[in-house]
């Protein structure tokens, strides 16, 4: 079942493409790794795709209106914003605002917290937790929101091992049970091994779209990423390692990779 | 939270009934009220026109302020908003002084506080027209700030350039802010104004509470950043603006109460709003008793009384969230 279609999605920063001519369908079951190099374009897309951003062309979730968007995609920006000294669960039950006032007990809210292991400091204050204790409320507050689609910026950025992994389990969990879900990462080896299927940016451009053996090709890495690596196929899944960065990179690494 | 809800509104109620018995003329409490309800004799008179409408514009004006900032606060995600941050007090005095400057204010009993009103409505103008479409808090502090700098320079120019030391003297006192000679004319002005800004306000609550985890998520959880923007800038508007008009600028309740509150409300932006409102109410008229019983005969000035107040307040509370801190 297709949850989303882009149909030559586009952003424009002044005359120049951010995102060119984008199209691409998200079908229940998918986890999509969206991955290419810093100012490929990857926030961008999935800011438009939601219908925050102005664009060309279309996202069948930036026609819905505001309210009904909220019930079919939830967002989880890169930056981890938190302003006032909320408890984790009264944070995670924001979730839970695009259905209405927010009720005591909420089933989704304390599945949520379970989910992610926050049972023990649910009535702690958010904000004093650590980087990635408040990396796991946030999640939480996006699955309380309990959509079929979840884009995420980065989820794993700045978390450990172990909270990278158990991340992209979640997330991959959550793809099995139906939802559709698109997440940009910068780590191919976990995207390799996680994602169902992995999306290629360059320069604004899909550039490949499909499991990971035919989109890490070495030719893809070499144009895109200017990177030789170590693909390989074992009992305990994808096995991928960046070995060396490729002379010849006459391209703009510090675009930066959010565009507000 | 049903607890500092029931506490706040018998604080209210008290300060209330105090403020209305406590003033140059005294009565036992049974006298005050029999004359309260009946209007019979001079105090009737007294409790009636002067009393009454100067506890329900106390309470009106510090609801007003209060909820204000606690909804400026939680919009900006900053401790540090306050109403007067997108320059309606500013402009809402400007009108007022150059109605008194110019000698509008003596010609009808109206002239002054339709002058306030009237300037408000046109910064509200100016600060959409400057803030742009978007929806995004930064262009509208910026547009606050520019809108403020201006106000607050004309209304000096007028000072500057008054030949009249008398009218000088006048404008700087109803600069200071009072709620002493007020009458039902003022309540009947302001009330409309602030009722319907703090409904539209109050509105809010959601929309300030999905702002919490900052403006792209709350836009992908159903949040209309631009009509989020239009509501809050005409409600504070409107309740600033009516405010000021009547009782002139009063400081620091929009930025000290929602900071006092919000520990007790679980830092909660759409109950601190409730709570600040109540508070602020509580507050001025505390602070509007103590102008009265400090130094009776000399018309200390509420917006004074306030400062002295809240500035040593707000040094607690830094010192306080310093302590938190480290």
């Amino acid at each position: 079942m297709s949850l989303m279609t882009l149909d030559k999605l586009s952003v424009f920063r002044g005359d120049c493409p951010v995102v060119n001519a984008v199209t691409l369908a998200l079908k229940s079951g998918d986890f999509v790794g969206l991955i290419g190099p810093n100012g490929a374009g990857k926030t961008t897309l999935m800011r438009a795709a939601l219908g925050i951003l102005e664009h060309t062309g279309s996202s069948s979730l930036s026609v819905m209106s505001q309210s009904d968007r909220a019930k079919q995609a939830a967002w989880l920006p890169q930056v981890r914003e938190i302003a006032w000294g909320l408890t984790v669960r009264d944070l995670v039950g924001l979730g839970r605002l695009p259905f209405g006032p927010v009720q005591k007990n909420d089933k989704h809210v304390e599945a949520a917290i379970i989910k992610m292991e926050l049972s023990a400091l649910s009535d702690r204050i958010a904000m004093q937790l650590s980087g990635g204790e408040q990396a796991r409320v946030l999640i939480a507050r996006a699955l309380a929101q309990d959509t079929s689609i979840l884009m995420a910026d980065e989820p794993t950025a700045s978390l450990d091992p172990a909270n990278q992994i158990s991340t992209l389990k979640t997330f991959s969990e959550l793809a099995e049970a139906g939802k559709g879900i698109i997440a940009s990462i910068h780590d191919l080896g976990l995207a390799a091994r996680y994602c169902t299927k992995l999306a290629l940016l360059d320069r604004g451009k899909l550039v490949a779209f499909g499991p990971a053996d035919e989109v890490l090709t070495p030719d893809n890495l070499r144009t895109v990423f200017s990177i030789e690596a170590h693909y390989e196929k074992t009992k305990q899944g994808v096995i991928f390692q960046p070995l060396s960065v490729l002379k010849k990179s006459n391209k703009n690494f510090d675009q930066g990779d959010t565009l507000k | 939270m049903m607890r500092l809800g029931l506490f706040l509104i018998s604080l209210v109620t008290l300060l209330f009934l105090c403020s209305l018995l406590i003033g140059h003329t005294q009565a036992p409490l049974y006298t005050s009220l029999k004359a309260l309800i009946l209007g019979e004799g001079p105090l009737g008179t007294v409790m009636q026109d002067i009393r009454l409408p100067r506890a329900i514009l106390a309470a009106l004006v510090g609801g007003s302020l209060g909820l204000s900032g606690a909804a400026m606060q939680g919009y900006l995600r900053n401790p540090l908003a306050e109403p007067g941050l997108i320059g309606i007090s500013g402009s809402a005095s400007l009108g007022a002084v150059i109605s008194l400057q110019t000698g509008f204010a003596s010609m009808f009993w109206l002239a002054l506080p339709l002058s306030a009103l009237g300037m408000s409505v046109l910064a509200v103008f100016l600060i959409m027209l400057l803030a742009g479409k978007q929806g995004r808090s930064l262009t509208l502090i910026l547009a606050g700030i520019a809108i403020s700098a201006l106000a607050g320079a004309m209304t000096s120019l007028v000072l500057n350039l008054s030949p009249n030391p008398y009218a000088t003297a006048e404008i700087v006192f109803w600069m200071m802010g009072s709620l002493a000679d007020r009458s039902f004319d003022h309540v009947w002005i302001a009330l409309p104004f602030c009722v319907v800004g703090a409904m539209m306000i109050l509105l809010l609550g959601p929309a300030l509470n999905a702002l919490t985890l900052g403006e792209d998520t709350a836009q992908t959880m159903g949040i209309n950043l631009v009509k989020t923007r239009y509501a809050l800038v005409i409600g504070v508007a409107a309740m600033i603006g009516a405010t000021t008009a009547v009782a002139g600028a009063v400081g620091f309740v929009g930025l000290v109460v929602p900071h006092i509150l919000r520990r007790w409300v679980k830092s909660q932006p759409s109950r601190l709003m409730w709570a600040s409102m109540l508070g602020g109410a509580a507050l001025v008229l505390a602070a509007d008793i103590l102008v009265r019983l400090v130094l009776p005969d000399r018309d200390l000035k509420l917006g004074v009384v306030m400062a002295i107040l809240g500035a040593p307040l707000f040094l607690h509370l830094i010192y306080k969230t310093r302590a938190e801190l480290s």
